[in-house]
């Protein structure tokens, strides 16, 4: 017999194993409660005050930051391009992920395989800033690699991060280059756990590709598709770095030329650490924060009606 | 006509060969069971016919086309998976019409097949389920049907059984011998269960390490293997086999144990065919059923064994004994006698149910002829010594 502490009639006992969970789960906890639902409720908070970090002279204005920014043509230019620049890198970034992922399916068994494969996904864990630097140069009008390559084959060179037509294509290009090895890892990691012998059934139902990847490929990875549908609808309304880095950084001018490349988040940025108004800047995260919550909503909603969960 | 040729193929994966020098064909409407343990080439050559796997030498003929110049989808193979391999985000309905919408087949024409098929395995209550929500039999049935609704050349199947429970499998041996026979379609058919070949089979092939050991009726095959190891594979429990060395002294034949001291009463006759090459080799191979052994001496071979262990199984019994070191099973009805364990008993077997091996454990033909000579010699001695009493 073993004895134990605390008597039979004790009846509102714990479970050992209740507290080891929650004891686990307590850093992690720690660390989203300090870095984000308390500075979340706090913005949130904020938004609705005038509001002075050097003082205490902070007043409350109900929805008068909202309706500073609703009057502020800059703020809805800000919110298009945000948008032009989303409706852009998430099909893009989804289907050439998609696109790259298959054509490295072919190679799978071959030896360098690996090698190709870690190069794919190489640019998405170098630093954001770092590679951007790299890219001005690729993307100078007069020096860089680009219009080097157009002008010897006689193509019209555009002025890239100088032309306002260019600007955010130019860093459309780079941010593909940056994501697309994360979404193409994950693209063909879903490919590669397809069941064999359902491919191969298709193969002898006689199935040619296009049918095979648009009836068999295509729904069965559908999970993944829509999982890299939100992560880049995410990325690309959040992307700031690059965005800062290519048309102006710390000189000033991001956000550049004549606001073209003036997304949502670089306009946060210089509200708040430029020109000081932290109200203002906290209202647009809201409302960027309910946009992106509503998007997500939105694309689950469509995701349970399309995506085939095996 | 030959639905199926296979003339001299070989397969190599890397440096390993998986199968060498496979020559069968199939005639058209016949029902083929391919059969051999995990591992012996069976299922690749299924895999070959569909085109899912190319031969490394030899070619395969389906009809009178070249099977090589053909895709899998333009051979018109029906197969069925071992793990059924149903597309699993389509229902039953579009598992079916899959394989014709993809040849463009008009939609009512698309209707009509898969009424029919619907009909012949009993789906009709199912065609708008996901393979998700049925049931193993179930899912069986309909992986069965998007391979008859094409109105395939030829059938495959890979061990379509095996993931079954014990009495659905005994209904769609039934059912899928059933369907062959209104369809008339030629089938293969892969397993590694003697049952399923024993009953289903028109013809059986017997494969082991990439080899085809034998191709015969199920009659032939059980009656007459050709190797020890297709002896050895049909039936349960397996046959009894014993290596004996031929020895000749002072004129007279000994046969013995190859491994003990044991010595066995054999007419040499029996062999005779065989000890008439020369230079034969004197070792070889004694094979006998179990269910054919009686207890007792009586006409034909015996042996003196030591009963070691008894398997009641309630309408008969596995009696285990030891002649030397060798093992042999037989049996029991449930209402014989049993010995007991320890007890030295004889046990004798006809010569008319004894299979001979050579060293190679390839099969030595006896003649009919000389076992009934050699009964009728028997006879003649057992009248003589008891007119003699």
């Amino acid at each position: 017999m073993i004895t134990v502490f605390g008597s039979k009639k004790n009846t509102f006992r714990i479970p050992w194993e209740t507290f080891i969970g929650y004891g686990l789960l307590l850093p992690s906890m720690l660390i989203f409660l300090v870095f984000y639902y308390v500075p979340g409720v706090f913005l949130a908070y904020i938004s609705f005050f005038h509001w002075n970090i050097f003082s205490s002279d902070s007043t409350f204005v109900g929805l008068g930051n909202f309706r500073i920014l609703f009057n502020q043509p800059l703020f809805w230019r800000s919110l298009l391009n945000s948008l032009y620049y989303a409706v852009v890198m998430v099909p893009a970034s989804t289907m050439l992920s998609l696109g790259i992922a298959l054509l490295l399916r072919e190679g799978i068994h071959l030896k360098r395989g690996a090698v190709v494969r870690s190069m794919v996904f190489l640019p998405h864990v170098t630093p954001i800033v770092a590679t951007s630097i790299i890219w001005l140069w690729l993307f100078d009008p007069q020096f860089g690699l680009f219009n080097s390559v157009l002008g010897y084959f006689h193509f019209p060179q555009p002025g890239w991060l100088g032309s306002t037509h260019w600007a955010m294509p130019s860093v459309m290009i780079y941010s593909l280059w940056h994501s697309v090895g994360l979404y193409t890892v994950l693209f063909l990691g879903a490919l590669t756990t397809l069941p064999r012998s359902v491919l191969e059934a298709a193969k002898v139902d006689g199935a040619k590709k296009w049918y095979l990847f648009r009836r068999v490929i295509l729904p069965l990875v559908s999970p993944v598709t829509f999982l890299v549908i939100v992560l880049s609808t995410i990325d690309s309304l959040q992307s700031f770095s690059q965005i800062y880095t290519l048309t102006g950084g710390p000189h000033g001018g991001a956000g550049g030329p004549a606001f073209s490349t003036t997304t949502d988040s670089i306009l946060i940025y210089q509200t708040a650490f430029l020109y000081q108004h932290f109200s203002l800047a906290s209202a647009m995260s809201l409302i960027l924060f309910i946009l992106i919550l509503a998007l997500t909503l939105m694309q689950k909603w469509i995701a349970d009606r399309l995506v085939f969960y095996r | 006509m030959e639905a199926l040729q296979f003339h001299h193929i070989s397969k190599k994966f890397g440096a390993q060969s998986v199968l060498s020098d496979i020559n069968f064909s199939v005639t058209q409407g016949e029902f083929l069971v391919v059969i051999g343990p995990s591992g012996c080439g069976k299922s690749t050559i299924l895999r070959m016919i569909a085109g899912l796997e190319h031969p490394t030498e030899g070619s395969i003929k389906l009809g009178h086309r070249n099977a090589q110049d053909l895709t899998p989808g333009e051979r018109n193979v029906g197969m069925v998976f071992q793990n059924y391999a149903l597309y699993p985000h389509l229902n039953v309905y579009e598992n079916l019409a899959f394989a014709l919408k993809a040849a463009r087949m008009p939609k009512f024409q698309i209707q009509n097949r898969i009424q029919k098929v619907a009909e012949i395995i009993e789906l009709q209550g199912m065609l708008r389920k996901k393979p998700g929500e049925l049931s193993g039999g179930q899912k069986q049935r309909v992986a069965l049907g998007r391979a008859l609704v094409r109105e395939p050349y030829i059938f495959l199947l890979d061990e379509p059984l095996s993931n079954l429970d014990a009495i659905l499998r005994e209904k769609m041996r039934i059912d899928l011998r059933r369907i062959h026979d209104e369809t008339q379609i030629s089938t293969i058919y892969v397993t590694h269960d003697q049952v399923e070949a024993m009953t289903m089979a028109d013809r059986i092939l017997v494969m082991h390490n990439g080899k085809i050991h034998q191709i015969g009726t199920p009659e032939e095959i059980y009656n007459r293997p050709s190797t020890l190891f297709v002896a050895r594979f049909f039936g349960s429990p397996a046959m009894n086999a014993a290596q004996i060395v031929l020895q000749i002294q002072n004129h007279q034949w000994i046969f013995s144990s190859l491994h003990h001291e044991q010595v066995i009463s054999l007419d040499p006759k029996i062999l005779s065919t065989y000890i008439q090459q020369e230079n034969y080799p004197t070792e070889l191979w004694i094979g006998f059923r179990p269910e054919t052994v009686q207890e007792g001496i009586g006409m034909g071979i015996s042996f003196n064994v030591t009963v070691t262990q008894m398997e009641k199984l309630g309408s008969r019994t596995h009696v285990h004994v030891k002649w030397g070191n060798d093992i042999f099973v037989y049996l029991l009805r449930h209402d014989d006698a049993l010995p007991r364990i320890g007890d030295v008993i004889e046990i004798s077997i006809p010569y008319s149910e004894l299979h001979f091996f050579d060293k190679n454990q390839n099969r030595i033909e006896l003649h009919k002829k000389e076992i009934k000579e050699i009964n009728q010699s028997l006879r003649f001695e057992e009248e003589n010594f008891s007119e003699a009493n």
